[in-house]
């Protein structure tokens, strides 16, 4: 893999694939070399800058919002009159001495390693599919993945409380046609047997950008590179293990990661399915406690609580992944 | 020996085949539920045993939802906000990937961290403050404040996924091209563009769909009727009195076509982006 | 705007992708300057809101342009020059939107919430007060009391009643001759017996009810209790106290587990009416009666146009067959924003929308149900509505509490009339329990 050249051309700016992984070398000893420092940082922050721009002038005021409410004893009074009434930390001791915020935890823990694991595994596995077979299954099997990705959530949901109902579910009727006793079987009886539903529908609506995406990476593969390989011998395995997985792990990193966010904030697909009853069903991950904090009990500021702890949890959790994919800049190319 | 070994590769071709026809079958069931209820008559689609063919075919809930007040401004405008979004977000996303993998740049790696952490915020506990943002510069019931709204929470994940595949792209290739006279821009755009086109699709359908099927910031930012999108549209479909199902599944099959043709425009494009890549070592 | 929508729709990102001929800034700028030629559109709106446009907020599926272009119409004869803007509202995502716009600096100046609702959204101080206009708005002193109960707070007026709804027993009058029930039963104790009639009439039904009755659908459940001389919570210097575990509350939720368990089939005691929707069990002849509103009287003959002529309605029966079990009313207010500019204009619209003469035309064009007593005399003459109109006489509501959206929210009386029908702990004991709940989340936000 001796493809990124080894020789810095000053008129390219410096490649990051390239340079010293300390920071320190950067840093201007004499003034004129700071000078062309200066210089060479205006074109990348030129480029940088309308991202900049968009998400701290378009996001950056709500999350700072949600973080001051957070601190505040916030009604529905206060947030239409706009009227602040600082609480200190009240919010948060109440989130973290609450039953429910330990049941809350233990849940989302299950239900975003399953639901992540699964869907990394899947979608890697048909992406890999997808390279190993013809075109026509190929697209075919996009074509698929895409139905199934487009489905708005609405639909899918509704589609797929219709599948497991109780009476008249196909589920139950296929089922119960192949002799088991399912006739009349409730799905949703249970926290865990309704878990196991969601879980399937996240899974079902996640694989399909997870394979894309891993797919896509995969083309990034030089097809020759790999055929190398395997002329000098190596297996199947070990061409993916050495030459593969290389370069598609920080796409994989990225899509776990992603995955393990948007799993803990799953709040749609919960709230459907239950039919808006995931406290009777004890059903009731993180990101669908901060909605009823926030929203059925009018406690804003308690909700935000729970928000701004659920990514301080996130950042626990993914944190050595994020500083690996932000350090692999250095290393990879 | 090569002869087994062939014979052996056929046969697992065969068996990966029938994995790959029960995979496509799971995907696309919970969909083909959805269209076969389109096409069944209301009283159908609960009935004690399914039925797994429309069998009292009837376009009656087709015709009801293109009937329905505003369809066509709300698909006009769902095309309108979704298309411009989406094209600002790659434009934009893909700068900002080059910038922070193609330049030391100071503070590029806090700039990706952040804008990760933007995305853990659960969108629920945004959509209040951020409408009270925009209604603070006349941003609300416009498409601009809609379309910037899509465009900012979409740009973190295409940004993380440009990045991935902008830096697979090896930089001698740039090189090479700016050696031939090519100035550093036109380097980037000429030869780091083209092959970074897969990652652009795959982003580009992502920021797509989560951008064509938002209801919530939609709902609440828009405000006269014939300015709302489709998913706001398809929520006509429930009253206070009951929700008409078929007429809501016709109607989600209306909105995904745009998506499926939109994925049958661009899906040479994948494979062209996969023998680009073959050019570059 | 058709500039906007031609310069940004036909500019599809895709067309290029192959030769990048532009640079990326060029056509970012193309991007941008498309956008800036949509802000006009946002000018426009904002400066025509603010001088002669009246905004209203209308729930979906409701009062239709039929009656509220007539409104409009007096409207602007009180007002030459104005225009009325009606915005049709999503019952979806309809309390962040509301909270939203009644925060911002551009509110809706009146608009529709839902009467159970209209509680959280009086003690917002997003609302004006209306108590001061009340002898100038019509039928005032003949409300619904189901409407107008949730709309006051604290000696404060803040919603007007604009429409109602009740739930009569639907039945198929074939189903109850076959079984030879001649007449409708008067008390809940002959209700059992012709269930019992009718099981054995049509024991060869798969999964057949005879009152198909989910076990969450407590607009349904209340009655029974009310009958009994229940109630939810009851005030008491000023807090409010849960009664469901009263002796009067506990009779009626034990009548209420023997009519569901008897009556319906035991996969009904944990679901609502929408999944199944009873109205297709009741279509396909799986069930002799339902609970449901006017409305649902339609969606049954959608489903199976065989059953027009044999649809028939009547009172839920109370204990005694003097008295029918008092109904929930269900419907909307109609509220004014306080930080509206137009206050003086959108009050003159609510009294038109709430006057007779268009409440009546509601009725009739829209099948709704007017907002007032002295109004109810009309559903004589409308196909199918009588027994709705008798029913709303004796009507019934919630605690008027802002806590009570919390308890909507969170389905404590979902789960409390689901416990009860699926039996697994005694009536007493769940209903204590939700008493305590009941004692904090009413008295919440106060």
């Amino acid at each position: 893999m001796a493809r990124a050249p080894a020789v810095t051309r000053a008129e390219v700016g410096r490649p990051i694939g390239t340079a010293p992984a300390s920071s320190a070398s950067s840093r201007p000893a004499r003034p004129g070399r700071w000078r062309r420092s200066v210089r060479r940082q205006l074109l990348p922050f030129a480029l940088l800058l309308p991202a900049l721009v968009l998400v701290a002038g378009v996001l950056g005021y709500p999350i700072g919002q949600l973080v001051a409410t957070s601190f505040q004893q916030l009604g529905l009074f206060q947030l239409i009159s706009h009227h602040v009434v600082w609480d200190g930390l009240a919010n948060y001791r109440q989130v973290l001495s609450s039953g429910q915020f330990g049941r809350s935890l233990l849940q989302t823990l299950l239900f975003v390693a399953t639901c992540v694991g699964l869907t990394m595994l899947f979608g890697t596995g048909v992406a890999l599919l997808m390279k190993r077979l013809g075109k026509v299954i190929r697209t075919a099997m996009s074509l698929a993945m895409l139905l199934a990705w487009a489905m708005p959530t609405s639909a899918s949901s509704i589609v797929w409380s219709w599948l497991f109902e109780t009476e008249w579910g196909v589920v139950n009727y296929m089922l119960s046609g192949l002799g088991l006793h399912f006739t009349n079987h409730n799905w949703f009886a249970s926290s865990l047997s309704a878990y196991g539903v969601i879980t399937a529908m996240i899974v079902w609506g996640a694989v399909p950008f997870v394979a894309l995406t891993m797919y896509s990476a995969f083309t990034l593969v030089p097809p020759d590179l790999s055929e190398a390989a395997a002329v000098d011998g190596a297996t199947p395995a070990v061409v993916f293990r050495r030459v593969t997985m290389p370069i598609v792990r920080p796409i994989f990193v990225l899509l776990t990661v992603l995955s393990i966010i948007w799993d803990t904030n799953v709040f749609n697909q919960v709230w459907f399915l239950t039919g808006g009853r995931a406290q009777v069903l004890n059903v009731v991950p993180l990101g669908v406690w901060q909605y009823i904090e926030a929203f059925s009990s009018q406690q804003y500021g308690l909700g935000a609580a729970v928000a701004v702890v659920t990514v301080f949890l996130l950042l626990a959790a993914t944190g050595y992944y994020i500083r690996a994919m932000v350090r692999s800049g250095e290393v990879a190319s | 020996m090569a002869g087994t070994k062939s014979t052996r590769y056929r046969r697992a071709t065969w068996f990966w085949r029938a994995v790959a026809a029960v995979f496509v079958v799971i995907m696309v069931f919970p969909v083909y539920w959805m269209v076969n209820s389109a096409f069944e008559p209301n009283g159908q689609i609960t009935s004690l045993t399914p039925s797994f063919f429309p069998v009292h075919f009837t376009f009656h809930d087709f015709v009801d939802a293109v009937n329905r007040p505003w369809f066509w401004d709300d698909a006009r405008n769902s095309l309108v906000v979704v298309c411009s979004a989406v094209a600002l977000v790659l434009v934009v996303a893909f700068l900002a990937a080059t910038a922070v993998t193609r330049f030391r740049l100071r503070g590029a790696k806090p700039f990706l961290v952040l804008i990760l952490v933007v995305q853990m915020v659960p969108s629920t506990a945004l959509v209040i403050p951020l409408y009270l943002l925009l209604d603070r510069y006349h941003l609300t019931d416009n498409y601009l404040g809609l379309i910037l709204t899509y465009v900012s929470i979409t740009l973190p994940f295409t940004i993380w996924a440009l990045r991935g595949f902008v830096r697979a792209v090896p930089v001698d290739l740039e090189e090479a091209a700016m050696v031939d006279g090519a100035s550093r821009f036109g380097a980037f755009m000429r030869i780091l563009f083209p092959l970074v086109l897969p990652g652009l699709i795959t982003t580009g359908v992502f920021s797509f769909i989560t951008a064509w099927n938002d209801f919530l910031y939609v709902n609440v930012i828009m405000q006269q009727n014939y300015h709302q999108t489709l998913p706001v549209w398809l929520f006509s479909f429930s009253t206070n009195t009951g929700t008409d199902y078929g007429g809501l599944m016709a109607g989600c099959t209306i909105m995904s076509l745009p998506v499926v043709v939109f994925f049958l425009l661009v899906q040479r494009r994948i494979v062209t982006g996969m023998t680009a890549g073959a050019v570059k070592g | 705007m058709i500039e906007g929508r031609k310069a940004l729709g036909s500019r599809g990102f895709l067309a290029r992708e192959t030769q990048v001929k532009k640079t990326a800034i060029s056509s970012a700028a193309v991007a941008l300057a498309a956008l800036t030629a949509l802000s006009p559109v946002a000018a426009t709106t904002a400066s025509a809101q603010s001088s002669h446009t009246l905004t209203v907020w209308l729930m979906t599926g409701e009062i239709t342009p039929a009656v509220s272009n007539q409104v409009n119409a007096a409207f602007q004869k009180e007002y030459p020059g104005w225009k009325v803007n009606i915005e049709i509202q999503q019952w979806s995502g309809i309390s962040t939107k509301l909270i939203a716009g009644l925060a911002g600096s551009n509110p809706p100046d009146a608009m529709e919430m839902g009467n159970t609702d209209v509680s959280e959204f009086a003690a917002s101080g997003g609302l004006e007060n209306l108590a001061r206009y009340r002898s100038q708005l019509p039928n005032s002193s003949n409300w619904l009391s189901g409407l107008e109960g949730p709309a006051a707070y604290k000696g404060g007026l803040y919603g007007v009643p604009l429409l109602a709804g009740d739930r009569v027993v639907i039945y198929n009058k074939a189903m109850f001759a076959k079984a030879g029930i001649t007449s409708p039963p008067k008390t809940i104790d002959q209700l059992l017996n012709d269930g019992t009639a009718l099981k054995n009439a049509f024991r060869s039904v798969k999964n057949f009810s005879p009152l198909y009755f989910p076990g969450e659908y407590w607009y349904a459940g209340m009655p029974i209790v009310w009958s009994y001389g229940g109630q939810i919570a009851v005030q008491k210097g000023g807090k409010w106290a849960g009664a469901l575990s009263s002796k009067a509350s506990l009779a009626g939720l034990q009548e209420f587990q023997t009519v569901q368990n008897d009556l319906s089939v035991p996969a009904s005691r944990t679901v609502n009416t929408n999944a199944p929707d009873q109205d297709s069990v009741f279509a396909q002849g799986r069930a002799a009666m339902i609970v449901g509103g006017g409305w649902e009287l339609g969606a049954i003959t959608a489903d199976n146009k065989k059953l027009t002529g044999d649809l028939g309605t009547f009172v839920f029966p109370g204990v005694t067959a003097s008295q029918p079990a008092p109904v929930f009313i269900g419907g909307s207010d109609i509220g004014i924003a306080a930080n509206s500019p137009n206050k003086a204009q959108a009050l003159a619209w609510v009294k038109l929308m709430t006057s007779p003469k268009y409440q009546l035309a509601m009725a009739k064009v829209d099948g709704l149900m007017p907002n007032a007593k002295s109004l109810l005399s009309v559903g004589k003459t409308l196909p199918n509505q009588a027994d709705y109109y008798k029913a709303a006489a004796l009507s019934n509501f919630t605690p008027a509490t802002p806590g009570w959206a919390t308890v909507e929210a969170d389905n404590v009386m979902e789960s409390l009339f689901s416990q009860v029908a699926q039996g697994k702990q005694n009536v007493a004991t769940i209903a204590k329990s939700v008493d305590n709940q009941l004692n904090t989340l009413l008295n919440a936000h106060q």
